[in-house]
């Protein structure tokens, strides 16, 4: 493949790819920085083949060759293993500046993906000043609210719709994913409603990303990123515990890999200048 | 392309170390050297010297074993005892060690750290964990056990005061060797102890200080290495390593050599240290061209709290013990959190032109976990720099995940704007 030698200097495409634990996400931008095609895929067990089914998918959509990728930023966890990146960024600074492109006034971010969750502070440019994640544990994650769904027998949609409905405030207390089921189960036993536990959960989780926002400090306004920012429930008790509105993009999963394809044509357009 | 493998040029004599130590640990079975003493932090190792007594430090000894990644057994082992995962992992290490030994299961220990049982056990208080874990390394092995008091200053108006109360102590412990060796303590061997100490602070503050230079001949982790004779070891042997290490950091300073082919980013890092990835962890930065500047951590002992404190006119041979007492409460465990921010992160920032800053922040160590998100927050508002709390720890491998590290290690230097 060769990526720099397309004829047509505006023709081509910019690559973000985010190889999350759980999702894969792509998206390719055109020179004018329009999005021509994104797609969410999950994480399979060889990247390899995730990283080939996803570039298959986006070029099955009316684009032209895969040769017409001027340059390519692979982020998340498996970026270093995508064999057509020209470059590795982390998730932290490509959900910056995918959110940078999408709320150029943000100036908090909260990312909760699938098996970890991190806030970041940026400044007007969309450049990182400092972040959090957290450790060595599933709470607070996508990870976390599938595993309670399931002990509830419940799809994430119903359980974030069912949230809403809850009238009697419940605690779950545990800060641990596997705590926190034994907990749910010993609720449900009790006949507690499912919906008051979903509210706990959701308020639970909130808990969890207001420590790490207050380490890093509230700047608003604060934009929140990553699958779980599509879960209602968890959204209205992390604004409520914050006591702030939060700001959503219409696909929150897909801004690192954005975030990825906009440094991508910066990157493209930076090594052209200095060539010229 | 960032995976490509950078060299790191290390401090050449760094390689000596590994003999040096093997030395001194060897030397714990010479019963022709007094009674043996196991040492629970750091502790006034020249008075065992003057009183002709064996001693090592447990810390050293459990980051020895970690160095080499084989500390999970012991800590097995204690955790199986009852010690939370919680508690301390070079408590855990060393207490495992402990038990095993006691049990008679000595040949599941790896000879090379095979140690002689003790007898007597001292620990300097700079941390609760110490007095239990003195007190549990007495009852293991039925053998008597001291404890110094290191005062915590809360006014450095206080100084003398507090120096005074660790010296009072140090007296009584005079005693305690007496008691225990049937020997009278050497107060002339004392004198020459601190007065090696005295040379050994001064070679290496000197070489310490060449790190100021960009590129920076000699990296933290260098001294990390060397740290060891001049903690636990001080002898002639240790005073002869220093001047070696002085002078090819100054050689290499005058030549230009750095610790890497291209240096992008100067790193400070505060904390004690993951011991079982230091190479890990060095490769990984070297891999974005960056490198541990400075650091505080174990350079505390006769370092450079010490040196700033009590040298060069401090070291009052007239009166060694008030030294010894000085320079323990010279450490950061000690200090309040405006000290810190002074003493520990201002001079490194400014005199070692730091680009971004890594607090480490240890999963098993209360003291040194301590207010690292307050110190991540003064650093990026008074210094403007970045600063990455790193939840790991100093020994227990369950809390160090190299993809989770690299990418947060990575994601600061993405914030250096250069």
């Amino acid at each position: 493949m060769n990526k720099n030698n397309a004829q047509d200097r505006k023709d081509g495409y910019f690559a973000g790819i985010d190889v999350g634990s759980t999702t894969t996400k792509m998206a390719l931008l055109d020179f004018e920085k329009k999005i021509r095609v994104s797609s969410i895929i999950p994480t399979g067990p060889i990247i390899k083949k995730t990283v080939d089914k996803i570039i298959n998918i986006c070029f099955e959509k009316n684009l032209n060759g895969i040769d017409d990728i001027k340059y390519c930023v692979a982020t998340g966890y498996g970026r270093e293993i995508v064999d057509l990146a020209d470059e590795q960024i982390t998730e932290i600074t490509c959900h910056a500046k995918g959110v940078n492109v999408i709320f150029p006034q943000a100036k908090t971010i909260i990312d909760i993906g699938g098996q970890d969750s991190k806030v970041i502070s940026v400044d007007d440019n969309g450049s990182v000043l400092s972040f959090v994640m957290n450790d060595k544990c599933a709470a607070g994650t996508g990870r976390f609210l599938e595993v309670i769904a399931r002990s509830l027998e419940l799809s994430i949609d119903e359980m974030a719709t069912l949230s809403r409905q809850s009238k009697k405030r419940v605690e779950v207390s545990s800060m641990c994913t596997v705590f926190a089921e034994s907990e749910v189960i010993s609720l449900v036993s009790q006949g507690v409603e499912v919906s008051d536990i979903a509210a706990a959960i959701n308020r639970s989780i909130a808990r969890r990303l207001v420590g790490l926002v207050q380490r890093i400090g509230l700047r608003l306004p604060l934009v929140m990123t990553g699958g779980v920012a599509q879960n209602k429930g968890v959204v209205k008790a992390i604004e409520d515990a914050l006591n702030i509105d939060i700001l959503i993009s219409t696909e929150p999963q897909i801004t690192g890999a954005l975030g990825a394809a906009h440094i991508a044509l910066k990157r493209f357009q930076e090594r052209r200048d200095s060539i010229e | 392309m960032s995976n490509e493998k950078k060299i790191v040029n290390r401090v050449k004599c760094t390689a000596n170390i590994s003999g040096l130590m093997d030395n001194f640990y060897k030397d714990m079975f010479d019963d022709n050297k007094g009674p043996l003493c196991w040492c629970v932090g750091a502790c006034p190792y020249e008075m065992f010297s003057a009183a002709n007594v064996r001693r090592f430090q447990t810390e050293n000894h459990a980051a020895r074993i970690s160095t080499r990644q084989e500390q999970a057994m012991f800590i097995e082992v204690a955790e199986a005892e009852g010690l939370s995962e919680n508690v301390c992992s070079y408590a855990k290490i060393n207490i495992g060690f402990a038990l095993m030994m006691a049990r008679g299961e000595e040949d599941k220990i790896p000879e090379r750290y095979r140690l002689p049982k003790p007898d007597m056990i001292f620990a300097l208080n700079t941390c609760p964990t110490m007095i239990q874990w003195c007190d549990m390394l007495s009852d293991i092995f039925k053998v008597p056990k001291f404890v110094v008091d290191a005062a915590y200053i809360y006014d450095e108006n206080n100084w003398d005061r507090n120096v005074e109360y660790v010296k009072s102590q140090l007296y009584d412990f005079v005693r305690f060797l007496e008691k225990h060796t049937g020997q009278p303590f050497d107060w002339a061997r004392l004198n020459e102890i601190v007065y090696l100490m005295k040379q050994i602070a001064v070679e290496w503050r000197a070489a310490r200080e060449l790190c100021k230079n960009v590129p920076t001949p000699a990296s933290f982790l260098d001294a990390l290495i060397a740290m060891g004779p001049k903690n636990t070891v001080r002898d002639e042997a240790s005073l002869a390593f220093y001047k070696d290490f002085h002078n090819e950091v100054a050689q290499r300073a005058k030549d230009g050599i750095g610790v890497l082919e291209q240096e992008k980013y100067r790193i400070m890092w505060r904390g004690n240290f993951p011991w079982h990835k230091l190479g890990t962890l060095s490769r990984m930065l070297a891999k974005y061209d960056a490198v541990l500047i400075s650091g505080v951590y174990g350079l505390g002992t006769y370092g450079d709290h010490a040196i700033d404190n009590i040298l060069p006119d401090g070291f009052d041979l007239s009166d060694p013990l008030r030294t010894i007492a000085a320079e323990h409460c010279c450490r950061s465990y000690t200090r309040r959190f405006d000290w810190k921010m002074d003493h520990e992160f201002r001079r490194h920032i400014e005199e070692f032109s730091i680009d971004a800053v890594i607090i480490h922040s240890p999963r098993t160590c209360r003291p040194w976990a301590l207010t690292t998100y307050d110190m991540a927050r003064e650093v990026e508002e008074k210094y403007k720099l970045p600063v990455l709390v790193l939840e790991v720890d100093h020994t227990d491998p369950n809390y160090f995940h190299d993809a989770q590290v690299e990418t947060r290690i990575k994601a600061l230097l993405e914030t250096i704007k250069k």
